[in-house]
């Protein structure tokens, strides 16, 4: 198993990656995010695992029209001139980078960065904030063939976007916005907006949907919320993700999800504490507990919602499960330090394996994995974030995990 | 076009200069990240249910826009697609709200709900936006009761709603206010602002003519330690309506304001302290907290509590203090205080809490106060809970960060 770890090299600032997802031309878009440093902007990338190289694509700062020194001029090495606040920059996609069948990529940019000069973003205390608040979540539309930026907007204003779907059929994005936890629904045709209204306090991290364009996500219980775009309705329903039995199901939101390939279900996985897999079957609402994706973590001692995340949800050609997980400390820092694991579950005996410790072959360890797309049957490219440095991490799957009749993965039209 | 980033130059930004990097100032800065939330008192949520045991009050039906504190009961009404009108019972050994009625042909009790005791409780309906719409009701809803505590084998009983009559055929009801002492209801209906009266006992309904012949009035109305019942019209002009004489009439006092913003002038939340006799009021267009001594005429604003404009909740606590929320809708309130004693204003920021669940909360339209000190805020956002905030017994605040 060959792991690479490729580094934002041209982004010294870069520190997390957070969308990752493929293109109809088989290669790999990703976010080099800047949230933890004054002033930093978002780049979206392009990786083709097959020639291992990495592209610069667009500064989505400056293709949307919010520079980091909001147009207020050059900047210093100090950050701003007293008096002249900025807003908070547009500094990360989070789950929100969708690309259609004719490649072009719908992308809304996330808050959390600074603005020049400053050292955090609080969007409670600023959300109004005529000369400081975040802009909001800026909308682009990016032809990935032509590499041209097509149109700009806003999705969300003063608020970020957290997770994005696309519905090709309707031409519409649903979106979940940060940090009012608003459900979104936006007309590519017409450019609006529609406001569906709360879902909760936490963000779940995706919004995903089935083979007749419902739109689905969860509650910060873990409650399955659909959308249905012909009523228009947002619906709460009782089918309720699984968690563990030491907790009451709160933060318990929907972090990723895919498609079974040959199947209109989805597999997914929690944001939470002890997250555990599920299996979603939308046209019978059946929710199948698949198990905790870490076994045995008991719920004793205090432990991170990070320490034992699980993400990176991707299927390999054989119909089977790849997944990641975290393995921090108990008292793991708000990122773990420890490689995470790469697993395998089989779906029909849940028998999960360990494929291998997420270390690359010059050493680095990658110790959480965002997202995760399979191009081939032997490409694996991961969306990283540590602590320490920004980049992806490229895997060549090999023996039983390239082989299958699933050369590619049913197209992902959700973040 | 691609980036070029082969020859950017990339200053280092702030946070990461080694210069400033250790520095306890920065470390300061980075702890003011987690100030925006209210760090003084306490903040509690109370779902709209029987907590672990029922549905609440569904998403898009749970607004609560109406809060009036009873003896026993907490009562609250919501809006939305329906409206709820709810009991709460803040007894340790009861906590619970129970979803008293669900009146058809209704969407919202904004501002509308008075408790009079021995007389009941009253509700005044409305569907704004609702073609063909008959007209609000004034209802009537029993005060329920509850047989044993609500932790083991407990049953409520439920209440009896029955209907004063509509007001204004084709009109909502913008308000409803009690007056005890007279045993009446005032409110205005929500096209014309005309003000109408309900007999609690005979249950005759009279009207009064409307507030503002422009038909631009606030759909609040408050009751005066003078027994005047009071209004506020164009240009934030305080009308008076006198139930002895029948008449309204202009007093004279125009509610404070920025300068050149008369025009937009209205009141969006005001409460009465009964000890002083003192009304506060809460503008929409600006934010401001004013106060106004109908007994001397004078009004004095007391300043602006929050960055943001349109008060939409007040209320006196026990503590002697001024509460409320002011926030646009859309965007984020924050919980403020003005304390009279002190003089002090003070922004305390955006309410959440830990438990019934844990839960931001970004809209609010309606308070009420509790006679052991809590302060109760209607959440009005598509999933709404009843806030219960307990002020600091002995002032001070607990680090925002641990």
């Amino acid at each position: 198993m060959k792991i690479r770890f490729i580094p934002f090299e041209k982004l010294p600032y870069a520190d997390t990656c957070w969308s990752l997802i493929e293109g109809p031309d088989e290669r790999a878009y990703v976010a080099a995010c800047c949230e933890r440093s004054s002033g930093g902007t978002v780049f979206v990338l392009r990786y083709d695992p097959r020639t291992e190289e990495l592209e610069y694509l667009l500064d989505v700062a400056e293709a949307v029209g919010c520079p980091p020194d909001d147009g207020r001029g050059a900047l210093d090495s100090t950050g701003a001139v007293p008096n002249h606040p900025r807003r908070a920059t547009q500094c990360k996609i989070h789950y929100s980078m969708v690309i259609g069948d004719d490649g072009v990529m719908y992308g809304a940019t996330h808050l959390s960065g600074p603005a020049v000069g400053e050292v955090s973003y609080n969007p409670w205390a600023t959300f109004d904030d005529p000369l400081r608040s975040f802009v909001g979540a800026r909308l682009f539309a990016y032809d990935t063939r032509t590499e041209k930026v097509l149109w700009t907007d806003t999705l969300i204003p003063h608020e970020g976007c957290r997770c994005v779907a696309l519905d090709q059929e309707r031409r519409s994005l649903y979106a979940v916005g940060y940090p009012r936890d608003h459900f979104y629904v936006y007309d590519l045709g017409a450019r609006t907006r529609r406001d569906v209204g709360r879902i909760g306090s936490v963000n779940p991290q995706a919004v995903w949907l089935d083979s007749r364009n419902r739109a689905y996500t969860t509650d910060d219980y873990g409650r399955v919320v659909v959308y249905d775009p012909e009523r228009e309705e947002l619906t709460t329903t009782d089918a309720k993700a699984p968690h563990a039995p030491y907790q009451d199901g709160w933060h318990n939101m929907v972090y990723d999800v895919v498609q079974v390939p040959g199947s209109d279900d989805v597999v997914g996985v929690n944001w939470n504490v002890d997250p555990y897999l599920f299996r979603l079957s939308p046209s019978t609402g059946t929710m199948t507990d698949l198990g905790p994706a870490t076994p045995g973590i008991g719920g004793s001692g205090v432990r991170g919602v990070n320490t034992n995340h699980a993400g990176g949800l991707v299927f390999t050609a054989g119909g089977e499960l790849l997944f990641a997980v975290s393995r921090g400390d108990d008292y793991g820092d708000i990122l773990p330090h420890a490689p995470a694991a790469l697993n395998v579950m089989n779906l029909e005996t849940r028998r999960v394996r360990e494929v291998c410790e997420l270390v690359d072959e010059q050493g680095v360890v990658i110790p959480y994995i965002s997202r995760a797309v399979r191009i081939g049957r032997e490409h694996l490219v991961l969306g990283t974030v540590s602590r320490t440095m920004a980049g992806i991490a490229h895997v060549v799957l090999d023996g039983e995990l390239a082989e299958g009749p699933w050369q590619g993965t049913p197209r992902r039209y959700w973040g | 076009m691609r980036p070029d980033l082969d020859g950017r130059e990339w200053p280092v930004p702030l946070n990461l200069d080694p210069r400033y990097k250790d520095s306890p100032l920065m470390a300061r800065l980075y702890q003011a990240r987690w100030e925006g939330l209210v760090s003084e008192g306490y903040v509690a949520v109370r779902e709209l249910a029987i907590r672990g045991s029922s549905r609440a009050i569904p998403p898009g039906e749970c607004a609560i826009t109406s809060l009036a504190m009873g003896e026993r009961w907490l009562f609250g009404a919501t809006s939305g697609r329906r409206t709820h009108i709810f009991a709460y019972c803040p007894l340790p050994a009861h906590e619970v709200v129970l979803d008293l009625a669900a009146p058809e042909g209704h969407t919202s009790v904004r501002h509308a709900l008075a408790w009079l005791p021995g007389l009941g409780l009253f509700a005044g309906t409305s569907a704004p936006g609702q073609a063909a719409y008959a007209g609000g009701e004034v209802l009537k809803v029993q005060a329920p009761r509850l047989i044993g505590s609500v932790i083991q084998e407990w049953n409520p009983v439920p209440p009896a709603v029955g209907s004063l009559g509509v007001p204004a055929k084709g009109q909502g009801v913008a308000c409803l206010i009690g007056d005890l002492s007279r045993g009446r209801l005032y409110g205005l209906t929500d096209r014309t602002g005309t003000l109408f009266s309900v007999d609690a006992q005979s249950e005759a309904i009279s009207t009064h003519g409307v507030l503002d012949e422009l038909g631009r009035f606030s759909p609040e109305l408050i009751l005066g330690p003078d027994g005047m019942v009071y209004g506020c019209g164009t240009c934030g002009r305080l009308m008076r309506f006198d139930p002895a004489a029948g008449g309204i009439e202009e007093t004279g006092m125009e509610l404070p304001r920025m300068a050149g913003r008369g025009q937009y002038s209205e009141v969006g939340a005001w409460t009465l302290d009964c000890e002083t006799g003192l009304i506060y009021a809460g503008d929409v267009a600006d934010g401001l907290l004013s106060v106004l001594d109908v007994r001397s005429g004078e009004t004095r604003t007391l300043g602006k509590p929050t960055a943001q404009p349109h008060v939409r909740a007040l209320t006196v606590a026990a503590d002697g203090c001024v509460y409320g929320v002011a926030g646009l809708r859309g965007t984020i309130g924050h919980l403020f205080r003005y304390n009279a004693r002190t003089g002090e204003l003070r922004d305390l920021g955006v309410m959440a809490a830990g438990a019934d669940r844990r839960w931001y909360g970004y809209e609010f339209d309606c308070a009420a106060a509790g006679p052991d000190g809590r302060v109760y805020f209607g959440e009005s956002d598509r999933i709404s809970h009843l806030f219960v905030y307990f002020p600091p017994v002995f002032g001070g605040a607990i680090g925002a960060t641990a």
